[in-house]
């Protein structure tokens, strides 16, 4: 099969040489940030560090991290590179209580499309292809990225974004896109639009999907900035008929397709040339070597207006460095179904929830998949209800349940209400912790884990 | 096929360039932008072994070039137009372009060199008039095409070139880069040092700006000539609030 590469140069660098353009833009990187943002200015100046005593990648571990709340405190403009005259767009990371805002130049602008078409690229969209773009605007200003991606790609843009399910369906089948973009979410939403529709009313006279999944012209889905768990994804590829790809993006940094899948949906291949990626842990900050789990620390090589250097995300994942078979060379990241701050306050007491996942394997391994659902009083954890999949021969025995049960109490400390459902009656949305990494047609033997 | 690393260098005790890295791949022509005193020409002597780098490392191929001499550099493939030309004013042109063999006399048999100098007549067409003329006689543009047709004897892979447009009129800058942008075609690797910025730019892949003996920006002419910052490199221009329009 051919695969399409937007960029050969830049995704297909071998390692040697992909080190040594990040180490020349690290530095740069470096020498910009030492000269015009006082915030690491400052911090250099504190370990007393100058820009060239990075002399290798691994160096960079020396300089502190950038955190969340430094870019909360540097507003508006504390850590822009360059003067407002340099700037283009503004935008204001929109998800955040406490606002952030990000600059961008010309040049900034030009590299995230570029990024947007090496995903589009990947998910094999091309310029016969008609987009549409499902973001809301507002809550995602990334999504523009997603059309000036489709615009250069050459391919039919069709900007959806705030119209309802119904009529984001009629749009589908009459324009006949082939590529839908949104969240996982809202396109769960569309699907049960859909089903709904199909089923008809009394009378057969429904309005969309007349002829159901069938009446859709879509071929590929890219979805984001949350991450696709298996299960969605095989809901969305059945119910909508299409290849679902996951692009990924850091909130803070606004724009989407950091990293972004390819056609063997096995991993989200980062642009290495533009940011380097770390992987630490946690608690301690040290370095992981690659293959292990961690949160997600990004540097930016690239970027002019508002340079990062060691951005914690906040993202679990793992880094893969072994060749993809679609050809390209770029390390690929993990999907990220967790955050460090995965865990939920219940009346004062962390509930982790890979904990529950650990114990519900111990005990109920047959139980194919599991919700949590938390519920809130004034915004703060009350009550935790464990909503577990019915396996294959059934519901549980109860027996196994107060195992279950007990077993929980002792390890969280909390006491949980338990409930079964067959697995498609699952919340669609909600806590579900599946780390694993999908390993579709790369040997196991091949990946460095 | 160079490849630099961390190089910090500098004249007795001054520190010119500090950590600088930067590549050259296979066929590549790069150019080295930046304001008067910036480290350009240093970096170019580092490279061609005339300076002693305090630290760092500079790869050319398999070879280490930190520690060769400056001859066996030239060996080795890497060959520079110096800056101030350097000719032999008091011998012929055909003179001056025989030594630029020099470093090849042990490998090449006298008609190679022969060959290649009649190669490289036909690219510069006026030195072939002037082949029994003094180099001192030339003009300023024929001396600086005589200079490159020099360093092109020794078979460079990789030609270094610092300012060949320096003090030069505005139609014979316009001759010596279609003559680079015809070596560029013909497949050799160039990395050129260059005041006239835009110019240079056109004619490379890629460019790197230096200031004040440091890295700050690289891309593609296209990238960087809507960059501010390297306007500002560039014009030493500078700005004192972020919000200054």
């Amino acid at each position: 099969m051919e695969y399409t590469i937007w960029n050969p140069q830049a995704e297909c660098m071998d390692r040697e040489a992909l080190e040594q353009v990040q180490l020349e833009r690290l530095q740069m990187t470096l020498n910009l940030t030492a000269r015009n943002v006082d915030l690491y200015a400052r911090r250099f100046r504190e370990i007393g560090l100058l820009p060239e005593d990075v002399r290798q990648l691994p160096d960079l571990a020396g300089i502190p991290f950038t955190t969340r709340e430094d870019l909360i405190q540097a507003y508006p403009y504390g850590l822009f590179a360059v003067p407002l005259r340099s700037v283009v767009q503004l935008r204001l990371a929109a998800s955040s209580v406490d606002p952030i805002v990000v600059g961008y130049t010309r040049q900034d602008l030009r590299m995230w499309t570029e990024l947007m078409c090496r995903a589009m690229a990947a998910a094999d969209v091309g310029r016969t292809d008609i987009i549409q773009v499902a973001f809301h605007y507002s809550q995602f200003p990334g999504a523009f990225t997603f059309n000036q991606g489709a615009e250069s790609l050459g391919a039919v843009l069709t900007p959806a974004a705030t119209v309802s399910g119904a009529l984001q369906l009629k749009m589908m089948q009459d324009f006949r896109s082939t590529v839908l973009a949104s969240t996982p979410a809202f396109a769960l939403n569309l699907l049960k639009t859909l089903q709904e529709a199909g089923n008809g009313d009394a009378d057969g006279r429904d309005t969309v999907g007349q002829e159901g999944a069938a009446g859709l012209h879509l071929r590929v889905g890219l979805f984001g900035p949350e991450a696709l768990q298996p299960q969605v994804r095989a809901l969305l590829e059945q119910g909508l008929g299409l290849r679902a790809y996951s692009v990924y993006g850091v909130a803070e940094m606004i724009e989407p397709a950091l990293a972004a899948e390819c056609s063997q949906q096995s991993g989200m291949h980062l642009a290495e040339d533009h940011f380097y990626i770390e992987i630490i842990d946690p608690q301690t900050g040290d370095t992981l070597p690659p293959g292990e789990e961690g949160e997600v620390v990004v540097t930016s090589l690239t970027t002019q207006g508002y340079p990062l250097i060691r951005f914690r995300t906040g993202d679990i994942s793992r880094l893969h460095l072994a060749a993809c078979p679609c050809g390209r060379l770029s390390a690929r990241l993990s999907p990220v179904f967790r955050r460090t701050d995965a865990a939920v306050s219940i009346r004062g007491i962390r509930l982790h929830p890979g904990l529950v996942e650990q114990v519900v394997r111990e005990i109920a391994p047959e139980s194919p998949d599991f919700r949590l659902l938390i519920q809130t009083v004034h915004g703060l954890g009350d009550q935790v209800e464990l909503i577990l999949a019915h396996s294959e021969a059934g519901p549980l025995s109860g027996a196994t349940l107060e195992t279950l049960r007990g077993q929980l109490r002792r390890v969280l400390g909390l006491g949980l209400r338990l409930r079964q459902a067959p697995q498609k009656r699952l919340p669609l949305a909600g806590l579900t912790y599946k780390t694993t990494f999908q390993e579709r047609e790369v040997p196991a033997s091949e990946l460095p884990f | 096929m160079l490849r630099i690393r961390n190089v910090s260098a500098g004249y007795a005790g001054i520190s010119v360039l500090h950590g600088i890295s930067l590549h050259v791949a296979q066929g590549e022509t790069v150019c080295l932008v930046g304001a008067n005193g910036a480290g350009k020409s240093t970096l170019l002597q580092v490279i061609s072994g005339l300076i002693r780098p305090f630290s760092g490392e500079l790869r050319f191929e398999d070879l280490e070039l930190k520690t060769l001499a400056p001859h066996r550099i030239v060996a080795s493939g890497v060959v520079q137009v110096p800056e101030a030309r350097e000719l032999f004013p008091s011998m012929t042109v055909r003179e001056n372009l025989d030594l630029g063999a020099f470093a090849l006399r042990r490998r090449l048999a006298q008609a190679d060199i022969r060959a290649n100098r009649i190669r490289l007549l036909e690219l510069f067409p006026v030195l072939g008039q002037r082949l029994d003329q003094k180099a001192g006689t030339l003009s300023g543009g024929e001396q600086q095409m005589l200079a490159i047709a020099r360093a092109l004897m020794a078979k460079p892979r990789l030609l270094l070139l610092d300012e060949p447009s320096l003090g030069l009129a505005p139609l014979v800058i316009k001759e010596i880069f279609r003559t680079l942008t015809e070596l560029r075609q013909e497949g050799l690797t160039i990395l050129l040092v260059e005041q006239n910025a835009l110019a240079a730019m056109r004619i490379s892949d890629r460019a790197y700006v230096l200031q004040a003996g440091r890295m700050l920006l690289s891309g593609t002419a296209e990238e960087l000539q809507g960059n501010d910052d390297f306007r500002r490199a560039y014009l030493g221009r500078d700005y004192k609030a972020k919000w200054e329009r």
